[in-house]
């Protein structure tokens, strides 16, 4: 009995020094980059921009990977799911940087979580790319920290001086959703590009989240007879105004400016009609006429069944731009060199365009000026010239 | 070793924390009070220390003791007004008081960020304190269950009116606890906030008050080992289920739903048990 528990120990032992021989050949050949993927998959609506963002970088990955872009070097992503939870987040961080040791963190998917996580990263030298934190003041946390999620500010006075000089408008009225940081984040640059531009502010209404009733704050807007309303809403609130202010007969020449967080599918499914002719701005929408634009759009539809939103499309640009840092850096371990390799790129082509990066490490994309056509529900882009 | 110890370097800080803000619902849960203020009284001591720590250029020991006080000091003015309700009623003032101070956070902008929250905040706590904090805590509680008080505690939970008959005035005795659970709320909250560098109303809203009762009724209430087991608990499974992606939240539930259904006694019970099936 013995000796055969002896022969069955040898043969493993043979066995596994041929896997281990085997697994050595192989490592000398390609070389596997280690990246951390940190996106909410669960914890509600975060998940939503969340999952987007992890199936664009996945299929990034793919292709570049099938593509053989970077020769023998690999990607890999090791997700983790936070929950939108930033307790987790920073555990994650962690295990990502001490345990796992990857090289890069494409992430997280709540500017909340970036404030408390990337401070690990920047500490330990690790580049980090969001792809949807939209917070002012996110990158000034440190030179590891990029995003190719361009923030309202860079977005916002682009749009209004657009409605501006197409439409005349003189005097505004802002509301704003006050519990919430994206859309209080989008208000206060909303308010500061009313003052810049010299515009008259007529009146600031604020609701709650949840809130699905606005018919007080749009009233007193009436009475103070702006030329255009502000909002700084996520798609749901934005829909509920827009139709709620139809029927309190506002005026059709009153237009309606939304944020980057309105530039969704359910705008449209929700208000119907009344979205028709508001004017947004955004880093990328799905009808963007560019061949590489065009190709992720193809690319993604094929690979999920279903549309990419901005987030994908940011978190796509993310990966790719990440690949190309590495395949400069022709190393799978050096994340300072990574990371310098990151910053001298410029001129990037990418799903939102040709861009580089600021001086803060912000993606510099071209903001498109976009039209909200309430018969077809979708957005088209404005002529800007 | 030292690598593997930063790589959950932030698991061990919460369960740390989060088994310490528990004891301040455990001594609560001791004579059947089932408060829902945890959230707002932490937020009164995260924005205070922190509100000290950045604007005033205090250092960490004084402020936390100021966030201690204030949170013990809002503890007892809430108390005297809502340890008079009994049951569900106290339960929805204490989530009042906790939905007020979120409310006051995201308005009051030139102390709280409002919304978009303070960032950039000193990462003053460390491992050790937290440890000795929480053991410090631990022996606080354990010396007042073994003294004269911890038996009136075990009989107010029992029978309250016998006790208010036999000449004890509970409707104090309930308002010292209530106070000591603030100013625990109070020290974890200006504990939490230096902890990862950035703060939001919504970090101490419902979830968070609920969270902190969860931890000692899945731990345990009768038992000191329950706040910390069940913190613990509630920290490490997220963690530990990561694996199962989607499957996670629904694990995390069913998880829960068995302890209170199979373990009344909350996980602590779960040695006897065995040893019980054991012996049969």
């Amino acid at each position: 009995m013995a000796s055969v528990t002896l022969s069955r120990r040898a043969v493993l032992t043979i066995g596994g020094a041929v896997a281990l021989s085997g697994s050595a050949v192989f490592a000398q050949t390609t070389r596997v980059a280690k990246i951390g993927l940190v996106q909410s998959t669960t914890g509600g609506s975060a998940a939503l921009y969340g999952i987007q963002q992890k199936q664009a970088i996945e299929l990034a990955f793919a292709e570049i990977n099938a593509a053989n872009t970077l020769k023998d070097i690999k990607l890999e992503a090791i997700h983790a799911d936070d929950g939108a939870d930033r307790g987790q987040t920073v555990n994650i961080f962690q295990r990502l940087i001490r345990q796992d040791k990857v090289v890069a963190i494409l992430g997280p998917t709540l500017s909340n979580s970036a404030f408390a996580a990337d401070p690990i990263a920047q500490q330990a030298g690790i580049p980090v790319i969001a792809s949807s934190n939209t917070a002012p003041n996110l990158t000034k946390m440190g030179d590891f920290i990029f995003r190719t999620s361009i923030p309202e500010d860079q977005v916002f006075p682009t749009v209004l001086r657009y409605a501006v000089q197409k439409r005349g408008i003189k005097k505004v009225a802002l509301i704003y959703g006050l519990d919430d940081a994206l859309t209080r984040g989008a208000h206060d640059v909303q308010k500061k590009a009313v003052t810049e531009l010299g515009l008259e502010q007529v009146g600031i209404e604020s609701y709650q989240r949840g809130d699905v009733d606005f018919s007080a704050q749009l009233t007193k807007i009436r009475e103070q007879k702006p030329d255009a309303v502000i909002l700084g809403t996520l798609a749901e609130e934005a829909a509920a105004i827009l139709r709620q202010a139809r029927q309190l007969g506002f005026d059709d020449k009153i237009t309606f400016i939304g944020c980057n967080a309105n530039i969704s599918a359910k705008l449209f499914d929700l208000a119907g009609p009344a979205a028709d002719g508001i004017i947004v701005g955004a880093s990328w929408f799905e009808g963007y006429d560019s061949p590489r634009s065009k190709a992720f759009v193809a690319a993604y539809q094929k690979r999920y069944g279903s549309s990419p939103d901005i987030y994908a499309a940011q978190g796509y640009d993310a990966a790719y731009l990440l690949a190309e840092a590495i395949r400069r850096a022709d190393d799978v371990t050096n994340s300072r060199l990574t990371r310098d390799k990151l910053a001298s790129i410029s001129d990037f082509e990418g799903v939102l365009g040709r861009f580089g990066w600021s001086a803060d490490r912000d993606a510099t994309v071209q903001p498109k000026v976009l039209i909200g056509d309430g018969k077809s529900k979708v957005f088209v882009a404005a002529a800007t010239s | 070793m030292t690598d593997l110890f930063y790589a959950y370097h932030n698991v061990i800080d919460l369960c740390l924390l989060n088994s310490m803000l528990a004891f301040g619902c455990f001594i609560l849960l001791g004579v059947n009070l089932f408060s829902l203020a945890t959230g707002g009284l932490m937020a009164i001591g995260a924005y205070l220390s922190i509100w000290l720590t950045m604007q005033q250029g205090w250092s960490f020991a004084p402020a936390l003791t100021a966030a201690l006080v204030a949170a013990s000091l809002a503890a007892f003015g809430l108390g005297s007004l809502v340890l008079r309700l009994r049951g569900d009623y106290f339960t929805m003032a204490t989530l009042a008081f906790t939905e007020v101070v979120r409310i006051i956070a995201l308005n009051w902008d030139s102390v709280t960020g409002g919304a978009l929250g303070v960032f950039g905040i000193p990462q003053l706590t460390e491992t050790w304190q937290l440890a000795g904090l929480l053991a410090l805590v631990i022996y606080l509680i354990w010396a007042v269950r073994h003294s004269a008080v911890g038996e009136r505690m075990r009989a107010i939970a029992a029978d309250e009116l016998a006790v208010s008959t036999a000449g004890h005035d509970v409707a104090r005795f309930k308002l010292a606890l209530f106070t000591a659970s603030g100013a625990i709320a109070g020290l974890g909250g200006g504990l939490a906030a230096h902890l990862n560098m950035f703060i939001a109303p919504g970090d101490f809203g419902f979830l968070r008050s609920v969270d902190t009762v969860i931890a000692p009724v899945l731990g345990g209430v009768w038992n000191l080992a329950g706040p910390v087991i069940g913190a613990s608990v509630l920290v490490v499974l997220p963690e530990a289920l990561r694996f199962s992606a989607q499957m996670r939240e629904i694990l995390i539930g069913v998880t829960m739903l068995a302890v209170v259904l199979f373990l009344p006694a909350g996980l602590v019970g779960l040695p006897k048990l065995s040893r019980r099936r054991a012996a049969s």
